[in-house]
C-alpha cells in the first residue's frame, strides 16, 4: 500500500464514522415524525439546509472519483472530518425526546447497514479503470452511500415494511384475544383534537370512586401504543379501560376502534389541529367521529354540546352532551367562578339534580372537560355527591396549565404540552386572572397548515391584551406572534426574542419587579422544529 | 380471564392449624366464576407451598407427605405484576410462574395477622384482603388498642401493663395490681389471640401462677379487673373506614370462665375441621333490641377508629352485675371469616368472600390516587433544564 492509499484508509474510518452519526441523527428525527415516509420527506425538504452539510460528501466523490491525487486525497479527509464534527456536535445536542432504540429501531439500522454495505459494493465492479485500488474504491462508495443515507432511512422503512407489518398484526391480534377474555370489560374511547388527555385523566380519578380502571398512559393514543397498554396493564381486576385514541389522519380513530372495541366514546372537542394532516376541518370532523361509528347499538356517546362542530352532528345513536355555554345540553355547569385559587361551579344533571363541585384546577376549558367526566360517571352508575371528593382532588396534568411555585414571588403556569388556539386563548385568560407581572414565553404553534401564521398572529394579539412581558423563542417560528402583538400596539421594549429556551426563562427570572411574576409556558416543540 | 386469587394460610403461628381449617373453609366457598383460587400454604417455618394437595384438608394429616406432593414457591414482585416463582430455581430449567392479582391472607395469631404478613405483601405491592399494616398491628395488642378505643370514648376495662424487665421484681408486680384492682383479675399475654396464656386469677397464688404462665407466651402482659359474672357477645363488622356494616349478635357457650383454646376449637369439634363456626353458640344472641342496636353501632366506630378494612370479629363483655358493655378485642382475621354472622344478615359466604376481595382492590386503587398525587409536583428548575432541552441545530 502507498502512503495515498493510508489517507483513503484513514479517509474510509471517518466516513465510517460520520455514517453512524448521520444515520442516528436521521433514524431520531424520523422516529420524531412517526415513522411516516412522507412526513419525513416534506421534514427533509424543510429542514434541507440542517444537512446541506452532506453537499461536501458529493465534493469529496467527485474528488475521488476525478484522479488518485495526494492533495485531493487529503482535501477529502478534511471534508469528511468537517461532516464528522458536524453530526458529532448535532448528536450530543440535548434532545427533549431522545431516540429510544426500540425494536422497530433496531431493525431499521439492520435493514439500513445492509443496504450501505451493498450499495458500497455496488461501486466495485462500476469502476473498472486501473487506477482505482481497492481502498480508493471503498472510499468512493462509502462517500456515495453517506451522501444519500437519510433517503437510506426512508428506504429502510419501505423494505422493513412487511416484516413491521406481520410484527405489529401479532401484538394487535395478542391485544384482542387478551381483550375477548375480559367479556365484562367497559372500554371507554376518548378523542378530540383537545382536552382528550386531561379528559382520560379527570375520567379515570372520578370512575376510580367506584370501579377498578386501566387508562392508557402519558400520550399513549396511537395503535401500537393502546396495543401495549393491553398486552402489559390489562389484568382482570379492571372494570373498565379507558383508552384515549389520538387521530392525524383520516381511518386513524377507526383503526384503534377495530383493536379496542369501544363500548362508549367521549369527543372532546373538534379544532384545527394537525390541519397539515388532515387538510380540511370536514376530515376532522369525520375522523372524530369513526368513534361514535364504532360503538354497539346501545354504546353512548359523549359530546362536548359547546363545540360547534360537534353539537349540530345528526344521526347519532345515543348522544349525551354536556358543556356550559350551551343550555340545551344534558350536563351542564352553570354558575362558574373562577379564581386564582381554582374554580368552583354547580352540575345539573338530567334528573335534574344539582350538585355544587370545587377544584383547585384553573380556567373554563377545565370545567367543560371536568363537566365531561362527571357524565360519564354519573352515568354509569355513581352517584354526583360521590363526585365531589374526586373532583376537589383532582391533579392538574403535568404540562397542562400546571401551576409550579418557585419560591415566594414566581408562580410558573406550565402549559407547555399546548399547541392547539383554543388552549393558547384559555391560557392566556387563565393568565390575565392573576394579580402580577404576567411573562409569557412561547414558540408559537405549529401544524396548523395554511392557517397557520393567522392563527399565531391571533395569538400574539390576545397576548398583546392579557400580558406584560412577551418573550419569544425562534425568530423564525415566532414572527407571526410578532407582528400580532405590534399590530395591538404592544410595547417593543417589552418583547424579548432570542433562540434558546434557557435564555428564554433565564430572561424572565431577571425581569426586575416588586411584583409577583406569574410566568406562562406556552407550547413546547419538539426538536424535529 | 378471572381474577387470580392467592389464598395463603398457616404461617409461623400457634394457631396454624385453625388458619389451614379456615382458609381451605374459604376456598370451598369462593365464587369460582369470577376467581381463580391459588391456595398457598405458609409452613411453620413460612416456607409458601402450592399445589393440588395444599387445597385438600385430608392432606394435612401428614404434612411431610404434604409437601413433598407440593412445589416450594416464593412471592416476587417483577415488572409491575407479582408473581409465585418456584423455588428453588433449577438450572436449564425456566422456573413456574404464576401471576396473582390479589392476595388474601386467611392467617391467625401473632407473626402473621399482626401485620407481618400484611407488611411483606404491601412491600411487594399486591393487593390483599383485610387490616392494613397499622391496623393489623394495633388490633394484635390489647394495651395500644385499648389506648385508642379509650381516646375515642368506647368503653374498655382499665389495665396494668408489665414488661419481662418488671418481672424481675414479682412483688412488685403483685403490689401494684392490689392496690390497683381487687381480685378476681384476668391476666393476659398482650399480643395473643385464642385464648393463649389467659388465666383468671381469684387470690395472690393464682395470680402468680397466671402471671408466670403470661410470660411464657409473650414478653408483655395485661393485667385488668376480672369480670366473674359475664356475658360474651361477639358481633362482626365489614368495610373499611369510611364505611362499614355490622352482622348479627352471637353469643358463645362457655364452659369454664373464660372461652378457652379448648373451647374455641378443640370442644365439639367433629375431626376438629370445622373451626370457629363449630363452638356452640347462640345466633342471634338474646339481647334486648336496644343493646343489640348499642353493640352493633360500637362494633362499627371501633372498627372505623382501627382503621380496620375487610372484615373484623369484635368481642364484647357484659357485667350482668352492673349491665355495662365493654369492648374486649377485635380479631382482624376473625376464625371462618365470621361468615356464620353474616349469613343471618342476608349476606351469604360467598358474597362476602367477594365483598372482601372488592374492598382489597379498592383500597390498592385509593393508595395509587393518593401516590399519583405525589408524582406530579416534582418539577424544579433543573429538571426544566433537562425537559425543555436547548434548541440547538437551528
Amino acid at each position: 500500500m502507498e502512503f495515498i492509499d493510508y489517507i483513503y484508509l484513514v479517509n474510509l474510518i471517518v466516513v465510517i464514522l460520520s455514517f453512524i452519526f448521520v444515520l442516528r441523527y436521521n433514524l431520531h428525527m424520523f422516529q420524531l415524525n412517526g415513522y411516516k415516509n412522507k412526513v419525513h420527506l416534506r421534514w427533509l425538504k424543510i429542514n434541507r439546509q440542517k444537512q446541506a452539510i452532506l453537499v461536501i460528501f458529493l465534493v469529496s466523490a467527485v474528488l475521488a472519483a476525478v484522479a488518485r491525487i495526494f492533495a485531493l486525497a487529503l482535501l477529502m479527509l478534511i471534508g469528511s472530518f468537517i461532516v464528522l464534527l458536524y453530526y458529532y456536535i448535532l448528536s450530543k445536542a440535548k434532545a427533549k425526546k431522545k431516540l429510544v432504540y426500540t425494536n422497530r429501531v433496531k431493525r431499521l439500522i439492520a435493514t439500513n447497514l445492509i443496504l450501505a454495505v451493498i450499495l458500497t459494493g455496488l461501486i466495485f465492479p462500476a469502476t473498472t479503470l486501473t487506477d482505482f485500488t481497492f481502498i480508493r474504491k471503498a472510499v468512493l462508495g462509502a462517500t456515495l452511500v453517506n451522501l444519500i443515507e437519510p433517503l437510506l432511512v426512508i428506504l429502510s422503512n419501505i423494505l422493513n415494511k412487511p416484516i413491521e407489518k406481520s410484527i405489529n398484526n401479532y401484538y394487535i391480534n395478542d391485544a384482542k384475544k387478551i381483550l375477548k377474555q375480559c367479556p365484562n370489560l367497559l372500554v371507554i374511547g376518548i378523542t378530540g383534537s383537545y382536552g382528550k388527555t386531561s379528559v382520560k385523566h379527570f375520567l379515570s380519578a372520578l370512575l376510580q370512586a367506584k370501579y377498578n380502571v386501566l387508562m392508557t398512559p402519558e400520550s399513549y393514543n396511537t395503535p401500537m401504543g393502546v396495543v401495549k397498554t393491553i398486552r402489559s396493564g390489562l389484568k382482570p381486576v379492571y372494570d373498565i379501560f379507558v383508552c384515549e385514541m389520538g387521530a392525524r389522519n383520516i381511518g386513524d380513530i377507526k383503526e384503534i376502534c377495530d383493536i379496542v372495541s369501544p363500548t362508549h366514546g367521549i369527543i372532546t372537542s373538534i379544532g384545527p389541529q394537525h390541519l397539515e394532516s388532515f387538510k380540511t376541518i370536514d376530515n376532522i370532523i369525520k375522523t372524530k367521529f369513526e368513534l361514535a361509528d364504532a360503538l354497539p347499538k346501545e354504546g353512548l356517546i359523549f359530546l362536548n354540546g359547546d363545540n360547534e362542530y360537534i353539537k349540530n352532528k345528526e344521526g347519532l345513536n345515543h348522544p349525551i352532551y354536556y358543556g356550559i355555554d350551551n343550555p340545551n345540553v344534558d350536563y351542564r355547569a352553570v354558575d362558574i367562578t373562577v379564581s386564582s385559587k381554582g374554580t368552583e361551579f354547580t352540575v345539573i344533571s338530567p334528573k335534574k339534580e344539582e350538585v355544587r363541585f370545587q377544584t383547585k384546577l384553573l380556567g373554563r376549558h377545565n370545567v367543560v372537560n371536568i363537566v365531561g367526566a362527571i357524565a360519564v360517571s354519573n352515568t354509569l352508575g355513581i352517584p354526583l355527591e360521590d363526585l365531589i371528593i374526586p373532583v376537589r382532588r383532582l391533579q392538574p396534568v403535568q404540562h397542562r396549565l400546571q401551576l409550579i411555585e418557585k419560591g415566594s414571588n414566581i408562580t410558573i403556569i406550565d402549559d407547555a404540552f399546548n399547541s392547539n388556539p383554543a388552549g393558547s386563548k384559555a391560557a392566556l385568560d387563565t393568565l390575565a386572572l392573576f394579580d402580577g407581572l404576567r411573562i409569557l414565553i412561547t414558540p408559537g404553534m405549529v401544524e396548523l397548515g395554511d392557517k397557520e401564521d393567522y392563527y399565531n398572529k391571533e395569538f400574539g394579539r390576545q397576548a398583546a391584551v392579557s400580558c406584560d412581558y412577551v418573550i419569544l423563542v425562534g425568530k423564525r417560528q415566532t414572527q407571526a406572534i410578532r407582528e400580532g402583538l405590534i399590530s395591538e400596539g404592544f410595547d417593543e421594549s417589552k418583547l424579548y426574542i432570542t433562540d434558546y429556551f434557557d435564555d428564554a426563562i433565564n430572561h424572565a427570572y431577571n425581569i426586575h419587579t416588586d411584583k409577583h411574576k406569574y410566568i406562562l409556558l406556552e407550547n413546547d416543540l419538539p426538536d424535529n422544529y | 380471564m378471572k381474577i387470580k386469587v392467592a389464598v395463603m394460610f398457616g404461617g409461623k403461628s400457634v394457631e396454624h392449624e385453625v388458619s389451614v381449617i379456615s382458609g381451605i373453609q374459604a376456598i370451598a366457598n369462593m365464587d369460582k366464576d369470577k376467581y381463580d383460587i391459588i391456595p398457598v400454604y405458609i409452613t411453620k417455618q413460612n416456607e409458601m407451598y402450592i399445589g393440588d394437595a395444599v387445597g385438600d384438608i385430608e392432606a394435612y394429616k401428614n404434612i411431610d407427605n404434604l409437601l413433598k406432593n407440593s412445589r416450594r414457591v416464593i412471592m416476587v414482585s417483577d415488572k409491575g405484576q407479582v408473581k409465585l416463582i418456584s423455588y428453588p430455581m433449577k438450572l436449564f430449567k425456566k422456573p413456574e410462574e404464576i401471576i396473582i392479582d390479589v392476595a388474601f391472607p386467611i392467617v391467625h395469631g401473632t407473626n402473621v395477622e399482626d401485620g407481618t404478613l400484611q407488611g411483606y405483601l404491601k412491600t411487594l405491592g399486591i393487593p390483599f384482603v383485610g387490616c392494613d399494616v397499622t391496623a393489623s398491628a394495633i388490633g394484635m395488642d390489647k394495651y395500644y388498642m385499648k389506648s385508642i378505643l379509650k381516646d375515642c370514648g368506647i368503653p374498655v376495662l382499665d389495665c396494668l401493663t408489665f414488661t419481662t424487665g418488671d418481672y424481675k421484681n414479682i412483688d412488685k408486680i403483685i403490689e401494684d395490681i392490689e392496690n390497683a384492682f381487687s381480685y378476681p383479675v384476668i391476666v393476659k399475654p398482650v399480643n395473643l389471640g385464642s385464648s393463649v396464656g389467659i388465666k383468671m386469677a381469684n387470690n395472690k397464688d393464682e395470680l402468680i401462677s397466671a402471671i408466670d404462665d403470661a410470660f411464657l407466651y409473650a414478653n408483655k402482659i395485661l393485667v385488668e379487673h376480672g369480670i366473674k359474672n359475664l356475658r360474651e357477645i361477639n358481633c362482626a363488622v365489614l368495610g373499611d373506614f369510611n364505611e362499614a356494616i355490622a352482622s348479627e349478635c352471637e353469643e358463645p357457650l362457655r364452659n369454664s370462665d373464660i372461652l378457652s383454646y379448648e373451647d374455641k376449637y378443640l370442644s365439639n369439634a367433629k375431626g376438629g375441621s370445622k373451626g370457629m363456626a363449630s363452638v356452640s353458640r347462640k345466633i342471634p344472641a338474646e339481647l334486648s333490641e336496644e343493646m343489640r342496636e348499642k353493640i352493633r353501632s360500637m362494633a362499627v366506630k371501633a372498627f372505623k377508629h382501627l382503621g380496620c378494612n375487610g372484615v373484623a370479629r369484635i368481642d364484647f363483655i357484659i357485667d350482668k352485675d352492673t349491665g355495662n358493655l365493654y369492648f374486649n378485642e377485635i380479631n382482624t382475621i376473625p376464625g371462618s371469616l365470621a361468615f356464620y354472622l353474616w349469613e343471618p344478615v342476608g349476606i351469604p359466604y360467598k358474597e362476602l368472600l367477594s365483598r372482601l376481595i372488592e374492598l382489597a382492590l379498592k383500597r390498592k386503587r385509593e393508595e395509587e390516587n393518593i401516590t399519583f398525587s405525589f408524582d406530579t409536583n416534582i418539577l424544579n428548575m433543573s429538571s426544566f433544564g433537562g425537559l425543555k432541552g436547548a434548541k440547538n441545530g437551528k
